[in-house]
């Protein structure tokens, strides 16, 4: 990949075939395939990264964004979210899917071994992150879902159809008689040419994240993984598919400069949450879309500027608690980011910034057009995830139509009239030698200028282009330049230089940001009016225009070769929604929009193998990467597991977890018994790693593990508990037992496994702990198991809520408040925290607690003190009055006091009063 | 820079008035000397006018990733294998690993799953 090549001959390359080729080997990618194969096709999963980590969850992700968990939510609810979130351009069929089987999809991953957050009795942990709609699912074990899906994906039954092509990189896709028939790239190590012969082609390559240039100025500092450059956007055009929503830009609030996720919703339910520089909350739209944005993006620019994730405020354990997520997982190097410039949550809120433009169907609209079925124009070619116009789809949505794509492009394939490989005696199908011979000159042109433009600086240029005259506000007259530049640039980019595979790779990823920048300025002078916030905010258009535009605006290459606009119905809707009326029209009405001459486009042309890989003495850890590779059964990796040196061991305990062979959890228990500190860890990380995949009913291995509970180390004891509550596999005996642990993260652990297992009055009797994490976790535990309390317990639970009512600890307190309105504030409780309320040096987490409190209690007690607490000087404790007030709106004072609030200087009590009025959801 | 070449890459040796270097700009002018052979005597002497450009630019740049070559375990290809922008590559020189182009996301799984804990994430300099 470091070595100079020259071009091979077009005839000279490697030629593979299969029923179902699928690019990219992300999110949606992976499950793709894995349906396809279990559906009987031969699968071809191709991907320029290595798909152990490649894509949006290189490192993982903590939770999912939209899952619609019965109980929790209804698909109905999620569509008309999302409808609203996309202001009701929206084809709601596509929606509905993800509404209707993200359900199974959590399921089935579950079956897998991803992890989920649940409550303590065992349900889904659903959170409510925005002011509508519950949807979020941490997943506490998130860094490890990409470790799973390669898991199951080298799973015997799966292996033997899946071929996997890591570092192969499609550049086009083939068409034959307007079919897609395969694909053609290469390999971007060794240089070497690459066609594809395929009955269906599934493109899952993600979002275009290289489009605008982040404020870095980085070419790789993007908030997407930037891998992912809009490879299947071009791909997808030059095949004749349609885009749909390309002026519907993807942009997101972000740590400035890192341009990662702060997490505000993992940092919500700790405390944290976005403010001005004046401390104030200012966000007013209750779901994340473009209005969002474009708040955000005002209130930046505006005097009370810049904004911050606001953490400082909170206390020292649970700044470490949040680190311990938002350091190990999704983004984990943004605590090295924060140190490097001396920042550290407990003293710096987190500056942010919004993120460079980008189209994703993930986060916003843009993308190839799909139908319910991940289908695109074009037969025989499907798209998922990020590619997919599918809004706001994120995981699960990629995940469910990655199964779709893999289920249904199997059957197409596989059908009668499939144009593909027919059977493993059929050769490979002829395929078109003009395109293969196109995409030959895509991909080594720049090798015939070696002194060309280098991709870096080419790059850089077109980016810059990108945020200047594309990114919002628009107008036409900055998007005709835009054009004029990417046409004029078409040139540059066909002088770029290059002298080796990687350099190849990054100069053809240039080629479709080009393309994806061309297509987005041209759907962006197409829609002639405002929508979507910040996303297409056309400042010469400024308003939205229903009459004209209640329309997907949908792109594709028109029969001149250059690219056409064209409108396409809104479908009728499925879930009504009321700010919406979609005008009836035929399905099949479609309007071309006549649009701006084409800039031309670049044309293209023949080399030896790289030097081979360099080899030395293997040591046992790398027999043992060796052998990982290869599904190695617990006897094989014993004697590395009993190495004398802790570092293979190590290694081997990362092997046994990466591959999870039967037997590995007892392999684990026994490790967690190791000499060796990092040793113990790494295996008990590991068991909890593979928890959701153990054999409860092991007895032996529940036997060693209950053994470990006598280990000296504090760090393997908690582990065990939190085993032995998630596996439910112990009465209450063990977690009895810990509860006089000397270490007070074993008594932590003691409490949740008493909370699982419905143990009221022993947990009611650890409210006399020493530590002030474990009394807090004790009021949380009462509230968790308020609703199954049997009257004694009930009485135990008053007892203790009322010691840690009187706890000398501010956030015991506040937990006890908080609790008590869950048992429904009994006396004496109601007092007490009506007395809390009321005075204004006791801190304001109590304040805010009682607040909580007091919304169970009898409004005879209750609506004086929280009427006083609406104009309360914290905005925490006003929003919880406000909360707790809304359903006492009957009573003297209580709607005044809220029609007050409806006009706070917060824009959370702004936003919960409003709703009290109106009577309204939230 | 004005410097003296006495000889040609076949051993010739030439008589060379000068090489002249502007920018990316290089000149050659002069001859090549009237060697012992035969040959040469009787061909006519031929003159060296010649200007090429040599980019001249090598980029030093501070890399996001940095590997104690002391940990790294030769033979092994871990982190070179999964990196999702492919940045990393082996040295054929020292057999250890190394960043080889400045491209990366700070994500992390080279660091997270090296062995020998050989590897360190800085960030890339323009956003730290
Ligand atoms: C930082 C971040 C945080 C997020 N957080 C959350 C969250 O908390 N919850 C949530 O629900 N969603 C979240 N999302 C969104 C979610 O992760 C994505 O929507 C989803 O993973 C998209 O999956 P995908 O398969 O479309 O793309 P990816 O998973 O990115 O996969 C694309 C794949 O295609 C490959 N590829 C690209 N081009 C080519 C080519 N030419 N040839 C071969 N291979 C190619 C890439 O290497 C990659 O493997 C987050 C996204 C990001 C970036
Ligand atoms: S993973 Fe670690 S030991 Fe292996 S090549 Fe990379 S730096 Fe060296
Ligand atoms: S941080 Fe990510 S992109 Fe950077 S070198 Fe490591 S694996 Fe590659």
């Amino acid at each position: 990949m470091t070595e100079p090549i020259d071009i091979p001959p077009p005839g000279q390359r490697q030629e593979l075939s299969c029923d179902v080729a699928v690019v990219g080997g992300g999110t949606a990618g992976t499950m793709a395939a894995i349906t396809a194969a279990e559906m009987g096709a031969s699968v071809l999963l191709l991907d320029k990264a290595h798909v152990r980590h490649s894509g949006a969850l290189a490192m993982g992700m903590d939770g999912v964004n939209n899952a619609v968990i019965p109980g929790k939510a209804t698909p109905e609810d999620y569509v008309a979210e999302i409808t609203r979130a996309n202001e009701g351009i929206i084809n709601q069929r596509t929606v509905y899917q993800t509404a209707s089987r993200g359900y199974e999809m959590v399921r089935r991953l579950e079956q897998y071994g991803v992890k989920f957050a649940k409550d303590a009795h065992g349900d889904y942990d659903v959170r409510r992150v925005h002011r509508s709609g519950s949807y979020v699912l941490p997943m506490p074990e998130g860094k490890d879902i990409k470790k799973v899906l390669y898991r199951v994906l080298r799973q015997r039954s799966i292996r033997e159809r899946v071929r996997i092509e890591n570092r192969v990189m499609p550049v086009r896709v083939l068409t034959a008689a307007g079919r897609a028939v395969g694909v053609a790239g290469f390999n971007t190590r060794t240089g070497e040419f690459v066609t594809v012969s395929a009955g269906a082609v599934i493109l899952a390559t993600g979002a275009c994240g290289r489009l605008g240039l982040p404020a870095s100025g980085y070419l790789y500092g993007t908030y997407e993984n930037p891998t992912n450059a809009g490879d299947g956007h071009a791909m997808a055009y030059h095949a004749g598919a349609e885009l749909s929503g390309l002026e519907c830009f993807q942009i997101n609030p972000l740590i400035k400069d890192y341009n990662g996720p702060a997490c505000a919703y993992v940092a919500n339910p700790f405390g944290g949450y976005q403010v001005n520089h004046r401390g104030e909350r200012f966000v007013d739209c209750d779901y994340w879309s473009g209005q969002m944005m474009a708040e955000v993006a005002r209130e930046i620019a505006s005097a009370r500027g810049p904004i911050y994730l606001k953490l400082t405020h909170l206390p020292e354990e649970t700044i470490s608690a949040l680190e311990g997520i938002l350091h190990t997982t999704e983004r984990p190097t943004r605590g090295t980011f924060h140190a490097g410039r001396g920042h550290d949550y407990r003293t710096h809120d987190v500056e942010m910034h919004i993120s460079e433009i980008g189209l994703c169907g993930g986060h916003s609209s843009s993308g190839v057009w799909v139908d319910e079925n991940a289908v695109t124009t074009v037969p025989g070619l499907y798209a998922a995830g990020d590619l997919a116009c599918v809004p706001h789809n994120y995981m699960i949505g990629a995940f469910v139509f990655g199964d779709l794509a893999g289920a249904n492009a199997s059957e197409f394939a596989r059908g009668p009239g499939a144009a593909g490989p027919a059977g493993p005696d059929a050769g490979p199908a002829s395929l078109p030698e003009d395109q293969i011979g196109a995409a030959h000159e895509l991909i080594y042109r720049p090798l015939r200028n070696p002194d060309g433009p280098p991709q870096a600086q080419v790059e850089y240029k077109l980016r810059r282009f990108v945020n200047d005259y594309v990114a919002p506000p628009k107008t036409q007259a900055r998007l005709a330049i835009a054009l004029e530049t990417f046409g004029r640039m078409t040139a540059e980019i066909a002088r770029m230089g290059a002298r080796t595979p990687h350099e190849l790779m990054r100069c053809a990823e240039v080629t479709f940001i080009r393309d994806c920048a061309e297509l987005a300025a041209r759907a962006s002078l197409g829609r002639t009016e405002s929508r979507w916030g910040l996303y297409h905010d056309r400042a010469d258009h400024p308003e939205r225009d229903d009459a004209e535009w209640f329309w997907h605006l949908n792109i594709r290459r028109g029969a001149d070769g250059n690219p056409e606009l064209l409108k396409r119905p809104v479908g009728t809707y499925i879930v009504p929604v009321s700010e919406f009326e979609v005008p009836v029209r035929d399905p099949g009405e479609v309007v071309l929009i006549a649009g701006p001459p084409v800039p031309g486009r670049g044309r293209l042309g023949g080399c030896r193998p790289a030097a081979a890989a360099t080899s030395a003495r293997p040591p046992q850890i790398l027999e043992l990467l060796r052998l990982a590779e290869m599904q190695p059964s617990v006897p094989q990796l014993e004697p590395y597991l009993a190495d004398s040196d802790a570092r293979v061991r190590r290694a081997a305990i990362a092997a046994l977890t990466e591959t999870a062979p039967p037997g590995a959890g007892r392999a684990l228990a026994q490790a967690a018994g190791d000499d060796n500190g990092t040793v113990r860890h790494a295996a008990v990380a590991g068991l909890r790693e593979l928890v959701a995949v153990l054999p409860a009913d092991d007895e032996a291995l529940l036997d060693s593990l209950r053994r470990r509970l006598g280990s000296p180390d504090p760090v393997v004891r908690s582990a065990v508990l939190d085993l032995l509550r998630e596996m439910r596999a112990a009465d209450a005996g063990p977690f009895a037992a810990a509860l006089s642990d000397a270490d007070h993260r074993v008594r932590l652990r003691a409490v949740s496994g008493l909370v699982s297992t419905g143990e009221a009055r022993l947990v009611a009797g650890a409210a006399a702990d020493r530590s002030r994490e474990v009394r807090v976790a004790v009021a949380d535990g009462l509230a968790a198991l308020a609703a199954e309390l049997t009257e004694t317990g009930q009485a135990n639970a008053r007892e203790a809520l009322e010691r840690l009512a009187g706890d000398p600890d501010v956030l015991v307190r506040a937990a006890a408040f908080k609790a008590a309105g869950a048992l429904g504030c009994p006396p004496p409780l109601d007092t007490l925290a009506a007395r809390a309320l009321r005075r204004a040096a006791v801190a304001w987490e109590v304040r805010a607690g009682a607040a909580q409190a007091l919304a169970a209690a009898s409004p005879a007690i209750a609506v004086r003190p929280l009427v006083a607490a609406v104009s309360d000087p914290h905005a925490n404790v006003r929003k919880a009055a406000v909360t707790a007030l809304a359903p006492m709106r009957a009573y003297p004072g209580a709607a005044e006091a809220l029609h007050a609030a409806a006009s706070d200087g917060d824009a959370d009590v702004r936003a919960y009063a409003r709703y009290a009025v109106d009577g309204g959801r939230g | 820079m004005v410097e003296r070449l006495t000889r040609l890459a076949d051993g010739r040796p030439v008589d060379l008035e000068y090489i002249r270097v502007r920018g990316d700009r290089v000149v050659l002018h002069g001859e090549v000397s009237r060697g012992a052979s035969d040959d040469l005597l009787s061909a006519p002497l031929p003159a060296i006018e010649q200007e090429f450009i040599m980019p001249l630019v090598e980029t030093r740049a501070d890399v996001p990733v940095t590997i104690d070559a002391s940990l790294c375990v030769e033979g092994c290809t871990l982190c070179v294998d999964i990196c999702p922008l492919d940045s990393l590559a082996i040295s054929p020189d020292s057999g250890k690993a190394y960043m080889h182009v400045d491209e990366c996301w700070y994500c992390g799984p080279c660091a997270a799953r090296c062995p020998t804990g050989a590897v360190t994430v800085n960030m890339p300099y323009l956003l730290r």
